[in-house]
């Protein structure tokens, strides 16, 4: 009954007109189940008044009633299934725009708790489940009470001799709809997580076709999936058992009342046409009393399909509920300064970090401490350090991806959390060594960050093709997108399916490029390029990005020795902070770095003095 | 790239397909059809002697009213039991034909040349596999059932009405008609509105997907706004086409209803005058209006697991294209085995392309003596993958031949050539399963003992004994997170475990930092000793002591040599080293235009 609850809920969140719609709706339901009441009555009729009476006019004539009823029917019923699909299609709409709306305002940091697959089917599967459940119990659940009263009634006032019959099948059929419905809920949640873990299987066996296949593990594979697929079967299988119970059960006892009816009140109706009293039982009344009990019978059969799914309402809500209730962790001020046009200068002040747990507590272990460094507008800092020595988080900072735990990231002296961040990030560039693009073509995928509203927001005008074509030039990218047949209106699938990791790459520099950012940070953006074009890049991107700052998060030494400025990060500290010759000179870890990249440095010495 | 499609053989229509796993389980079948016959024609008896019973009491007749009562109940009683039997039994027959089908589906994919899944996005598939066998677990859990019930219970009571009188049989039947013209009117658009739905959900679900992954880039470049009202646009076009399938599909209930009980008229009118004339007895035209209203049941019924129907044959079909896809790569009838290798490879003028017309390798020739270690390098594109996956069989070449230890490998078993071959690749791909599942993985029959020794000279015992269940830890998403590095050092033992001939390094150690690179290499190194073995890297560090440096680009060798002689050379390969030095000169960056 919580299902119910949670229902209405729902509905008391909708707007006004949404609810008159509801309301108006359960009024036609009303009238539908008055129609569905008497049509039995109607076909009553047809057996006592016209083919026992032998009158076929009075046939033709309730015959004719019982098809005005039921377009009557018809039309009411088409009244309430376009309500129902208005409320319900309007609901799903909603909560998708809702739920988008709420994922939207989570900051990095939250999108690190929440998992995206788990937001996804927020998104997706439960919104559908809460829409069909929706429409079920609109439709059909609130008909189920007004039914089984109906019935009822109606059979207390026309043959009161029967209706203890048939309170006692009510009894009897509750109570077997209550010994099955209620435990097939977790046995179907038990199939659905074995459905579940034989997709896992599924799945990698996709994603890891490679390796199945380097190592010739298909009949390990094979089996695997076997057993999964088997368990699956008898997961599916038990409540499958239990609920072929409910049909045989419920014709058995509908026809064993039928039985009952005339093993007790045979003598009645025969003494009642013999002496022709007309308030004994009619025969035609126990062929109603038949319709009445199947009428009776389908409200009990309709709670047991419907409760489930309310179930499943419930739970989508409440999963739906929690998204809605996490509060992002960063929040722009309510005075946030907006810096107009940005110089660059960029400021870490003695900067610590640590992330926050599922609770938004500051971790113990911070990722980085005590960070200072001043990268200048138009200068190129490399930022190098070992897995895990805090480049990525470093970088993220800027942008105001997450916030730090203690000291200051400046941007143009202003304190990032003091900023409007659309105005911040609207002149920040970040490419990132996954790099994420859009299903859409080349063009549209370069001029994202120059498009629309954000071309405003950044100084900078829309992005034409001219601009785009010359960006990926600088991103080594134009070579394959030229390549395609339709150039620069070719298309790119959805997540860039139809690229290679370094063709993704390409294009979302080439997209930070188009973008004209005042800062541009590359988080080992060029790892699954070639050396050689690597160096490309990066003497294209030092015309392109003349008198713009730039952080480039590199793994590569060769990558950090272009830089003005090379931050060498250790274990969440600043190592030291100077030129390739200068770290070269004086910072042990760095030439450990650079020896075990490029070998000898010595001979390297030798290799680049040779003519 | 999808050069493995493959050919289709002539098949029986999908629909048909589908009702043949039901048909792969006879006995099931039968004994469900045979209890359904009978609990259909014990059931059927009830209209009957109710019919009877009303006939003799119209009559003022209730001498037999305890008989008839007595049988009824009796009907009722033995018409459920064998109901429930058949219910069980179809239960278990449409479990069994999806698990039937999930198998037949899951041993065809294991089939597969690497050119079909090359053609698909992994998640992709996944999806569109998962939903196409969801449908045809809906249209088995609940159509299968629905329509054998229907059939059978029709075909009983029509042999009943038969006997009783033809024209009023002919009378319930035209409910098949009006019920067929409902499903073909408004089943249609229905059918119609569903698609258009699924198409544009599918829209809306996909670019959900990808802006709520992106999120990061729509935080970076500020475009909450914009991605926003795009996705409404999108929501707001299913929404359109969904309320409209939606409200039809309500529809199909009292609309079946209206046909149901135009029949019962009619049954009624012509029952009462065919009575008149003494044609029938009242008796059974009372049944007969019970027959209608029962057949008007099972049709309103059957037209509910229309569109499920309709949909399980789209996702069959889709299916069943993949069942049917032949695969490409297999052993021949009379495969040589090779139960070991010396690990002497050669490729003799080797082509090879993905898509006919695109070249990748042109006429590539090298020789490899057993024990070597040999370098692949060159500028991305280069082909050096591809002579990895060529050497593995993945794909098959368009001319010259390859070689293992002198036997041409198209002749080899197939199964023998890949356990012979160890890979280890640059993106380390584990199952989520237990670590000591992942290590077995390399060699069937590995026994822990050898697991365990290959993880020490990983050098990733340590780690391994240092997680929460040593060995048995499950690596399940989001449980474990190992890093990258330890990720690749299981790869590694895994290779180990194989014992190959022919060890394959593709960019084993790009996505991992220096010292971490350092402790890979060890036990790299460890594991390369007397075996032949090719390493794929971009940093050329790595490769600088091979044996044999092979030096690509653009599908064509350039030069093969030790590290020393290339460079002294001063070629392809010097030029290559040097670059990663020197800023070099490069006129491909113009202005714009």
């Amino acid at each position: 009954m919580s299902g119910i609850r949670a229902f209405f809920r729902v509905l008391s969140y909708a707007p006004r007109s949404e609810q008159r719609n509801f309301l108006l709706a359960q009024f036609g339901v009303v009238v539908m189940v008055a129609i569905q009441l008497m049509i039995p009555q109607l076909v009553q009729r047809i057996i006592d008044e016209g083919i026992l009476a032998s009158d076929t006019d009075r046939v033709v004539e309730v015959g004719f009633q019982m098809i005005l009823w039921s377009v009557l029917n018809l039309i009411v019923a088409g009244g309430v299934a376009y309500l129902t699909a208005l409320t319900a299609t309007n609901l799903a709409h909603s909560l998708r725009r809702l739920l988008y709306e709420k994922v939207t305002t989570f900051s990095h940091g939250d999108l690190d708790r929440l998992s995206t697959a788990e937001l996804l089917v927020r998104l997706t599967s439960d919104v559908n489940i809460m829409k069909t459940a929706f429409m079920q119990t609109m439709f059909m659940l609130f008909q189920a009470p007004w039914l089984l009263v109906g019935a009822v009634v109606l059979v207390w006032l026309q043959s009161p001799s029967l209706v203890w019959i048939m309170a006692a099948v009510m009894v009897v059929t509750v109570i077997v709809v209550l010994a099955i419905a209620p435990a097939l809920g977790p046995l179907y949640a038990r199939a659905q997580a074995a459905l579940d873990r034989l997709n896992t299987v599924f799945y990698e066996n996709i994603a890891g076709v490679r390796v199945v296949k380097a190592f010739n593990r298909t009949e390990l594979e094979a089996d695997r999936f076997a057993e999964r697929n088997h368990e699956v079967y008898q997961r599916q299988l038990t409540p499958a058992l239990r609920s072929a119970l409910f049909q045989p059960v419920l014709f058995g006892l509908l026809y064993g009342a039928v039985g009952v009816a005339v093993l007790t009140s045979g003598s009645d109706v025969a003494n009642g046409v013999l002496t022709g009293d007309p308030d004994a039982l009619q025969p035609g009344e126990l062929t109603t009393f038949f319709n009445y009990l199947l009428t009776a019978m389908i409200p009990i059969m309709i709670v047991a399909f419907v409760l489930p799914e309310l179930g499943r309402f419930e739970a989508s809500l409440s999963r739906i509920v929690e998204v809605m209730r996490t509060e992002p962790d960063i929040v722009e001020p309510a005075d946030a300064i907006d810096p107009g046009e940005l110089t660059g200068r960029i400021e870490f002040r003695s900067v610590t970090m640590a992330y926050l747990d599922a609770e938004q507590r500051a971790l113990p272990t911070p990722v980085l401490r005590d960070v200072s460094f001043v990268a200048e507008p138009g200068e190129t800092v490399a930022i190098l350090g070992q897995t895990g020595s805090g480049k990525t988080t470093l970088i993220s900072l800027v942008p105001r991806f997450y916030d730090v735990t203690d000291g200051q990231v400046l941007v143009d002296g202003h304190d990032v959390r003091s900023l409007d961040l659309t105005a911040l990030r609207s002149q920040i560039s970040l490419a990132e060594q996954q790099a994420t693009v859009f299903a859409g073509t080349f063009y549209t995928n370069i001029a994202y960050g120059r498009a629309y509203g954000r071309a405003e927001r950044s100084h900078e005008p829309l992005c034409d093709y001219q601009q785009a074509e010359h960006a990926a030039r600088v991103a080594d990218a134009h070579g394959f997108i030229s390549a395609q047949l339709a150039g620069y209106d070719g298309a790119v699938t959805e997540s860039g399916n139809n690229l290679s990791g370094g063709q993704r790459q390409r294009l979302s520099l080439a997209r930070a490029i188009a973008a004209r950012p005042r800062i541009l940070i590359l988080d080992d953006t060029t790892s699954a390029v070639d050396v050689a074009t690597e160096a490309r890049i990066q003497q294209a991107l030092d015309v392109e990005m003349a008198g713009r700052t730039v952080l480039i998060v590199a793994q590569r030494i060769t990558t950090a020795m272009r830089a003005d400025k090379i931050v060498l990060l250790d274990d969440g500290t600043v190592s030291d902070v100077g030129s390739h010759t200068e770290l070269l000179d004086r910072s042990e870890l760095y030439r450990e770095i650079a020896e075990s990249q490029l070998g000898s440095l010595d001979e390297i010495a030798d290799l680049l003095e040779a003519p | 790239m999808s050069n493995a499609s493959g050919t289709e053989r002539r098949r029986p229509g999908t629909f048909a397909r589908l009702l043949g796993y039901v048909a792969r389980q006879p006995i099931l079948l039968g004994a469900s059809v045979v209890f359904l016959v009978l609990g259909t024609v014990v059931l059927a008896f009830q209209p009957l002697l109710f019919g009877r019973a009303v006939d003799e009491f119209a009559d003022g007749d209730a001498g037999n009213a305890t008989r008839y009562g007595l049988a009824i109940v009796a009907v009722a009683v033995v018409g459920g039991l064998l109901t429930y039997v058949a219910n069980r039994q179809l239960a278990a027959l449409a479990q069994g034909g999806m698990e039937l089908m999930r198998n037949d589906l899951f041993e065809a994919m294991q089939e597969l040349s690497l050119g079909f899944y090359d053609a698909e996005a992994p998640g992709d598939l996944n999806a569109r596999v998962t939903s196409d066998i969801e449908a045809v677990n809906q249209f088995f859990t609940t159509a299968v059932p629905r329509i054998i019930t229907t059939a059978m219970t029709v075909v009983t009571m029509l042999i009943i009405m038969l006997s009783l009188d033809l024209t009023m049989s002919v009378v319930v039947l035209l409910i098949v008609p009006m019920s067929l013209g409902l499903i073909v009117v408004l089943g249609r658009r229905i059918q119609a509105d569903a698609a258009a739905y699924q198409q544009l959900i599918g829209e809306v679900n996909g670019y959900a997907e990808e802006v709520v992954q992106g999120q990061r880039t729509v935080r970076t470049y500020a475009t909450e706004a914009e991605t926003l009202a795009r996705l409404v646009e999108l929501s707001e076009q299913a929404r359109e086409a969904d309320r409209s399938a939606q409200f039809r599909s309500y529809l199909m209930q009292p609309a079946s209803r209206l046909v149901n009980n135009l029949d019962i008229a009619l049954v009624g009118l012509i029952g009462g005058t065919r009575a008149l004339t003494g044609a029938v007895s009242l008796g059974d035209v009372v049944s007969f209006v019970g027959y209608s209203q029962q057949f008007g049941g099972q049709a309103m019924q059957l037209s509910q697991v229309v569109t499920q129907t309709l949909s399980a044959i789209a996702g069959a079909r889709r299916v069943f294209t993949i069942i049917d896809t032949e695969p490409d790569l297999a052993s021949s009838e009379d495969a040589t085995p090779l139960p070991s290798a010396d690990g002497k490879v050669d490729f003799d003028n080797v082509d090879f392309s993905y898509v006919p017309g695109k070249q990748i390798l042109f006429d590539n020739d090298f020789h490899v003596a057993p024990g070597q270690f040999i370098g692949l390098v060159g500028p991305t594109g280069a082909g050096k993958s591809t002579i990895i996956n060529l050497l593995t069989r993945f794909y098959d070449i368009e001319s010259g031949t390859i070689r293992l230890d002198d036997h041409d490998i198209t002749e080899l078993e197939l199964d023998d050539l890949r356990h012979r071959c160890g890979v280890v690749l640059q993106v380390p791909y584990l199952f989520s399963e237990s670590i000591m599942y992942n290590l077995r993985y390399g060699r069937e029959g590995a026994t822990d003992a050898e697991c365990i020794e290959a993880a020490k000279s990983a050098n990733a015992h340590g780690f391994i004994t240092r997680l929460p269940d040593g060995y048995d830890t499950v690596l399940s998403e989001g449980a474990v997170s190992l890093s990258q590095g330890q990720r690749q050092l299981l790869t590694i033992a895994r290779a180990i475990v194989s014992e190959p001939d022919v060890l394959v390094l593709d960019e084993a150690t790009s996505s991992v930092d220096t010292r971490t690179e350092r402790r890979i290499q060890a036990a790299i190194d460890r594991l390369m000793e007397d075996r032949t073995s090719f390493v794929i890297a971009h940093r050329l560090a790595t490769v600088r002591h091979a044996d044999q440096i092979i030096a690509l680009d653009r599908g064509r060798i350039q030069e093969i040599g030790s590290h020393d002689e290339l460079i002294a050379a001063r070629g392809f390969y010097h030029d290559l080293y040097m670059e990663q030095f020197t800023r070099q000169e490069s006129s491909d960056v113009s202005g714009p235009g």
